[in-house]
């Protein structure tokens, strides 16, 4: 899974460019507009789809992937517990 | 207090038996109060004490985070024939603190119990809204759950605080902050004299103090690290994970900044602090540094987990009063955090926020080119990082998996089980490979960065280390059986795969989705593994030792 760029919202405002940690999404030369040039590292971080302006890109809405945050996810959800707060840590 | 909003009715009833002084609170409460004026209730609940100061001839204006209180509150309201307007929300945050400035200034104002359900950090500004909303000659009456001033208590609270945040990293709990010092926190921005105690809650009274609208000399970064810093550094490493070491938030300087000098932000884990301030100090910047309040975690897992958002830093700007220190509005942000800092949000108030580099000892060059350089804004993982994370993680290891099971077996050996020798040994010797493992693994990662999947790394991985280490065995030793052999392949195997997954969180290159995908597909292996190692040592013996 990787974050999705909906290139007809783009207005090529660059603050995804500037925010990706891994430096995967460039403003491609001919048509002004962000895209992801290497899926395969992105980590779904979602720095990009918060910074965006005009809501153009979608990403998994929780943080990164740390095993016990995943597996107090699980937990909250197994206890179906109300709002739960994910976290690594 | 929260399990109780979800009932209204039985509220009181519950909450007197909990707090019985709450009765003879309220009442020196409703006899010391005026009777003309403007009173502002934070924490109104059931409406029972706003109804009892409206019938006092005051004018009420309540404020609750529950929705359910104050639709309960609404209908006593009404059926008591009383007046009191009611706000939505929470009381520290801006929106509310917004509209009630428009209501106010107030003549009193009333919290009770309200202010122990806070963070520490929050009561500060808490405290410091009421001082804003009052009017020059009112009066608050405050009653809080305190952590009572001697030695005993304070142990107490701090031994309860550090095993609820042990637990707290498996199953999000919920608990209260008893305030400490509360007099002195008081002492801040009012007057106040004790007019209640009761076991540890205690009820104040008193009016604003004069304050000067001067500006304070702020404590310098460096004097909050303390000394022995890098014993401090040192510990958070090694504990990293199980333990939060947190610093004050607060704004602090380095060196001799001016009104025109750069204001950063950042997280308030000890780690992070001392490697902002060595690097800061190293390139002889003067500066700002607001610390915010992320419960003692770093700025990118914090920034995840929903501690460091904007919504942090503007509370923090509003408590520390920054923007008196400064002549510009830049404020540069670290940008791992910008996967919870929202920079919409806080160009709302006026500031201008930017995200610096990712790497803190780039700050020199960021600050003098005044624009970043795609290359400071990539993550690296490189042997240093990898080093230290791996230590981190092999101590995270022992201490979460490793050593509860060794101990264990321990106990069942001391008390003379059967062949409990023999299984003391096993997961002895398991840990002591599981630890070089993991350690391993985290040297040579990038090996394994091909692929995304952590499973296929760690089975990779466990495939390569298990023959390699019976092989290296083989040889040294004499021969083993072939159970042997099996069983210990199977065993190298299965900690491998869990090392491997486990190191996930601690790379810059785990995604969430995916890291829950491997746990489910790690989930099949590992029964089966630990299956056929019941039939080898069932069906097959003898199973003999590595080493």
């Amino acid at each position: 899974m990787t974050a999705t760029i909906f290139q007809e919202k783009c207005i090529g405002c660059e603050w995804c460019v500037e925010v990706c940690p891994h430096q995967i999404i460039i403003i491609s030369e001919e048509i002004k507009k962000a895209e992801i040039i290497n899926t395969k590292l992105c980590i779904e971080c979602g720095a990009c789809a918060l910074q965006c302006p005009v809501e153009a890109i979608r990403s998994h809405p929780i943080g990164c992937g740390c095993v016990s945050g995943v597996v107090r996810k699980k937990i909250n959800i197994f206890l179906r517990r109300e709002n739960p707060k994910t976290c690594c840590n | 207090m929260k399990l109780l909003e979800k009932e209204p009715d039985l509220y009181d009833s519950e909450f007197q038996k909990i707090f019985p002084e709450s009765v003879e609170i309220y009442e020196s409460l409703l006899n010391t109060i005026g009777k003309k004026g403007k009173v502002l209730e934070i924490g109104s609940g059931t409406g029972k004490l706003a109804i009892q100061l409206n019938k006092l001839g005051l004018e009420v204006i309540a404020v609750d985070s529950s929705k359910d209180m104050i639709e309960f509150a609404s209908k006593q309201v009404q059926s008591n024939d009383a007046d009191v307007k009611f706000f939505k929300g929470d009381f520290t945050s801006h929106f509310i603190y917004q509209q009630l400035e428009t209501e106010g200034p107030f003549d009193f104002i009333i919290s009770t119990f309200v202010l122990s359900e806070l963070t520490p950090f929050k009561q500060l500004l808490f405290l410091k809204q009421i001082y804003n909303l009052l009017s020059p000659k009112g009066q608050f009456f405050i009653a809080a759950e305190i952590i009572l001033k001697n030695r005993t208590s304070k142990l107490f609270y701090k031994l309860k605080q550090s095993l609820f945040n042990q637990i707290n990293i498996f199953r999000e709990g919920y608990t209260t902050y008893p305030v400490l010092d509360f007099n002195e926190k008081l002492e801040n921005w009012f007057y106040s004299n004790l007019l209640l105690e009761r076991r540890n809650i205690q009820l104040y009274t008193g009016t604003k103090k004069d304050i000067e609208d001067r500006i304070s000399s702020l404590p310098t970064l460096e004097s909050q690290l303390g000394r022995f810093r890098w014993i401090k550094v040192l510990y958070c490493i090694l504990n990293g994970i199980l333990t939060r070491k947190s610093i004050k938030p607060g704004l602090y300087i380095v060196g001799n900044p001016n009104e025109r000098s750069p204001l950063l932000v950042t997280s308030n884990y000890y780690w992070t602090v001392s490697a902002v301030s060595n690097a800061l100090k190293n390139s002889q910047i003067d500066c700002y540094v607001l610390i915010t309040d992320t419960n003692g975690i770093n700025v990118w897992c914090a920034a995840g987990g929903g501690y460091f958002t904007h919504q942090s830093i503007i509370d923090a700007l509003r408590l520390f009063d920054v923007d008196k220190y400064l002549t510009h509005k830049d404020i540069i942000i670290p940008q791992l955090a910008a996967t919870g800092v929202d920079r919409k949000e806080i160009t709302k108030f006026n500031w201008e926020p930017k995200f610096g580099p990712i790497n803190i000892n780039e700050i020199q060059k960021y600050l003098v080119k005044g624009q970043k350089f795609p290359s400071q804004s990539k993550i690296g993982f490189n042997i240093v990082t990898r080093t230290i994370m791996g230590a981190q993680h092999t101590i995270f290891l022992s201490i979460a998996y490793f050593l509860p099971i060794l101990l264990l077996s321990g106990i069942l050996g001391v008390l003379g089980l059967d062949q409990s020798f023999f299984w003391f040994n096993i997961i002895f010797q398991g840990s002591i490979i599981g630890v070089i493992l993991s350690q391993v693994f985290a040297w040579i990662y990038p090996i394994f960065n091909y692929t995304r999947s952590f499973f296929i790394k760690g089975l990779i991985f466990g495939m390569i280390s298990s023959t390699g280490i019976i092989l290296i065995l083989i040889n040294l030793q004499t021969p083993f059986n072939i159970s042997t052999i099996f069983f210990w392949f199977l065993l190298i195997l299965l900690i491998s795969l869990l090392v491997s997954l486990d190191f996930a969180g601690h790379t810059p290159y785990s995604n969430h989705l995916e890291v829950e995908a491997d746990l489910v597909l790690f989930l099949f292996p590992a029964i089966l593994i630990i299956a056929s190692l019941i039939v080898i040592l069932l069906l097959f013996p003898p199973v003999e030792l590595l080493f």
